[in-house]
């Protein structure tokens, strides 16, 4: 489409204390996966360059810590992102009903200028752990999803690395497809006070 | 509790006069005319306290003061009457080595309590070791105060007996130098620990004595104190993979081999140090036996220049109790941790859920918090893990309108290292009221306001810099107006760095010698460091041009700085050192002045957009001699002209 130098793809990872955004976000770029990570305290972003057909762009990851408080810190950066990865544990309920609270939250902060269209991803993670201990199911999760806006739905293993490599392929292509998008709404997005949210957002009223 | 209605400890000064009759009177600061009387009688009492006695055999029948006992002087319940005493939970001796096994064992002898470690600790006392030199080479002073016009009590020969070079002393070579033990195992710190919990024990049984929990929670807690003992520089030879704390040398940005190269040096360092101390707690007629002190000089140029260059680390968690003004905290709330404690043992809501899920995140490549050897000793909760846990929920009780807020699992975490678990409570109480006020509250104000601060430093002190990140989001420039309130983006890097005290920034030695200041010279310090660490990377982030490329440099190069000293050189260097001009006094007016400014915005419900290109919301005229009263006057007609302008 345009022309640009150098493509960059802002992705950011959302989601509730300890369901393992660090992990994922260290086994997508890093290939590797540590007991030892501490809990995330404001901010970080790690940077993969990554081919998408017959182009190489980079992907810009920001991981961010869990604890709700923690929006009240600059949450500036979610302003121009080309997708959002909506994070919960599969073993924790809560973390799972926190979902749809981490997307508005998103969209408002974001300002993004079609919220409808915007690329989410949600994430079922630890799915490692003891089927026993398994509280959501796949079958709840993908209805959801659904409800969200048809939004895509993965299941991973942060620490064993399943899945997690499909589910970024999307975010990906997806983020690929919006910043694309983004361009025609350029002068949208500088505008911090313009919110497009009141009654524009009906999809995700479940 | 009881807590709540009194005065703030920091507000008040102990007056050490009474034990430094040395001391030139200038330095001593007035006592302040409401002083709690009860704490000036008690601080009378101190130096007057029997000590300890070292011949391994009498160590109770000493009368103790009502509420808080220091180290080595306190009544001691016999021994053999402790259900505690006689449990002590091994379980940490999985992830111990054996030289902290043997220490528990000691305690199981009563009569081998202190004799044997007296006697190491005596014959060490006599090694001499080379390199007081230093003193005169200091460069961290003020700029305002000359070495030569610090006060040096005047002392005598005679008090230098212990450090005679006698022709007997051994020699010590380099290599035994990085291995020599010169922190000895300090039995009165768990002595103190338990004569407390004895005492309250005793002093309240009806709420405490019979609870198993409490009884448990006890001995675990005692098992915590161990750790305290490792702190020793053989722990950290040049073999190991761990330091002496436990923590993994190795990290994303050093590598053991330049651990090992750095930590060669500075352990030598740290011994010249040692002996420094040493000598300026004789000069100041205190004592540090079994490397326990629980009194420290009073303030002068000459401990702000020691304290500065890094205080002992066995004794750095009584040194922060001292100067954070913990006594007189815990003095006032005597019980009041175990009370909490007690009452919230079974404890379930939104805070100690999020508690439970920091618990193994916080320093999960400490030793003392998580081994990793096997996947069964990963599960297993270390002692210090359980006292986290208690620390932090108990805090959250306390202190309901912070609860628990991440990053204060560090500060705990690190607290714990250094003292018991009733004292680590005290400190991140002191700490998240006096040092960091606001930082972690529910709406994450105070550190919104420091971060505001910093910029303004950053603006002011480094411009080049500023030009650097003084940038929205989008590139576009950030006004006098809207800085304050749209922070630029570098600051959720930095917010992390004031939320933990720069725990996980910096190499861990590094932290601890910016808590010593910190304790010591208040909040100033963690600007002053802030803006030393931007000054210092400023030449790598002028070579970049992308924003995200400079966010990442600004977040990694503190990791790398291993060795203290660099840091501290060029904080306090003696030409444009930030560290000799950034007061807490105007520290604390900038604080009044950003939170008065964000409040306002957030009242108004929208951005002000100046558009007077030269106007300054904030002016630092440390050069003018800035006082209180022109600074206000400043700080109207500004709001005035502002309002005008609206």
């Amino acid at each position: 489409m345009s022309s640009r130098k150098k493509t960059l793809l802002k992705v950011i990872i959302l989601g509730d204390s300890g369901v393992g955004k660090t992990s994922l976000m260290q086994q997508f770029v890093n290939k590797k996966f540590s007991h030892q990570y501490k809990a995330t305290i404001g901010a970080d972003f790690l940077t993969k360059e990554l081919p998408i057909d017959d182009k190489t762009v980079t992907m810009q990851i920001w991981d961010t810590a869990g604890q709700e408080r923690f929006q009240s810190l600059g949450v500036a950066f979610y302003r121009g992102a080309d997708c959002c990865i909506l994070v919960y544990d599969v073993n924790n309920a809560k973390s799972f009903e926190s979902l749809l609270a981490w997307k508005d939250e998103f969209l408002i902060q974001a300002n993004v200028s079609l919220p409808e269209t915007f690329p989410f991803i949600v994430i079922g993670n630890k799915i490692d752990i003891d089927e026993n201990k398994r509280v959501v199911s796949y079958k709840k999760a993908a209805q959801v999803c659904q409800q969200l806006g048809n939004v895509p739905y993965f299941e991973t293993s942060a620490k064993d690395g399943i899945n997690v490599e499909e589910a970024f392929d999307v975010v990906s292509r997806n983020a690929l497809q919006q910043e694309e998008a983004n361009d025609e709404f350029n002068d949208d997005y500088n505008d911090a006070i313009n919110i497009h949210l009141d009654g524009e957002a009906g999809n995700c009223t479940c | 509790m009881a807590d709540k209605k009194r005065t703030p400890s920091g507000d008040k000064k102990l007056n050490h006069a009474t034990s430094m009759p040395n001391l030139h009177k200038k330095l001593v600061r007035p006592v302040s005319a409401n002083r709690n009387p009860d704490t000036s009688r008690k601080e009378k009492e101190l130096p007057s306290l029997p000590k300890l006695r070292v011949d391994g055999r009498h160590l109770s029948a000493v009368p103790r003061p009502q509420t808080f006992r220091p180290t080595g002087s306190g009544q001691s319940t016999p021994l053999k009457t402790s259900p505690v005493r006689h449990q002590p939970k091994l379980s940490i001796s999985e992830s111990v080595d054996s030289y902290n096994l043997s220490v528990i064992d000691m305690y199981h002898d009563a009569a081998s309590i202190v004799s044997p470690t007296t006697d190491v600790f005596q014959s060490l006392m006599k090694l001499g070791i080379h390199g007081y030199e230093d003193d005169f080479t200091d460069n961290y002073s003020s700029s305002s105060v000359s070495v030569a016009d610090s006060p040096r009590p005047r002392v005598h020969a005679d008090d230098f007996h212990f450090t005679d070079h006698s022709p007997s002393r051994p020699h010590f070579t380099d290599q035994s130098l990085t291995n020599l033990p010169y922190l000895f195992p300090s039995p009165t710190n768990l002595l103190f620990h338990q004569s407390q919990s004895n005492h309250i024990l005793h002093s309240s049984p009806g709420r405490l004595l019979g609870s198993h929990s409490t009884l448990s929670l006890l001995s675990s807690r005692d098992s915590a104190n161990i750790i305290r003992n490792s702190i020793e520089l053989s722990k950290t030879s040049l073999s190991a993979s761990r330091d002496r704390y436990g923590f993994k040398k190795k990290s994303q940005f050093v590598s053991e081999a330049a651990y090992n190269a750095w930590w060669s040096d500075y352990s030598k360092y740290l011994v010249r140090r040692k002996r420094k101390w040493e000598l300026l707690m004789k000069q100041s007629g205190l004592t540090y036996e079994h490397d326990a002190p629980v009194r420290f000089p009073a303030r002068s140029e000459k401990v702000k220049r020691y304290i500065r260059k890094g205080i002992p680390a066995e004794w750095r968690g009584h040194a922060w109790f001292h100067y954070a003004r913990g006594h007189e905290k815990l003095a006032q709330n005597a019980g009041v941790y175990d009370a909490i404690v007690a009452s919230t043992i079974d404890l379930h809501n939104k805070d100690t859920e999020i508690i439970e899920r920091d618990l193994n995140r916080t320093f999960p490549d400490n030793l003392h918090f998580r081994s990793d050897e096997t996947q069964q000793q990963r599960e297993t909760e270390t002692p210090l893990v359980q006292a986290l846990r208690r620390v932090l929920v108990a805090f959250s009780q306390h202190l309901p309108t912070i609860g628990y807020c991440q990053s204060l699992n560090f500060l705990a975490g690190m607290l714990l290292v250094f003292m018991d678990e009733e004292r680590a409570f005290w400190m991140l109480v002191i700490i998240t009221q006096k040092y960091l006020p606001g930082v972690h509250d529910l709406n994450l104000e105070g550190v919104n306001v420091d971060q505001g601060v910093l910029m303004l430093c950053i603006k002011e002190y480094l411009p080049e810099m500023w030009a650097r990140i003084g940038l929205g989001l989008d590139g576009e420039k950030l006004t006098d107006g809207n800085l304050l309130v749209r922070l630029p983006p570098v600051t959720l890097c930095t917010a992390s760095w004031f939320m933990s005290g720069f725990i996980g920034v910096l190499p861990f030695e590094t932290v601890l010698r910016v808590w010593d200041c910190i304790f010591f010279e208040e909040s100033k310090t963690l600007f002053r460091i802030s803006v030393a660490l931007f000054d210092m990377v400023s030449p790598e982030v002028t070579q970049i041009r992308d924003q995200m490329e400079i966010f990442q440099a600004i977040q990694n190069f503190p990791k790398k700085i291993i060795n203290p000293n660099e840091l501290f050189d060029h904080c306090f260097k003696k030409r444009n050192g930030i560290g000799h001009y950034l007061s807490q006094e105007e520290v604390n007016k900038c604080r009044d002045f950003v939170s008065k400014q964000r409040r306002s915005h957030a009242e108004n419900a929208k951005m002000y957009v100046l558009d007077g290109e030269g106007e300054r919301l904030y002016d630092f005229e440390h050069r003018k001699g800035l006082n209180s009263v022109a600074w206000n006057k400043n700080l109207t007609l500004k709001m005035k002209r502002l309002r005008k302008s609206d």
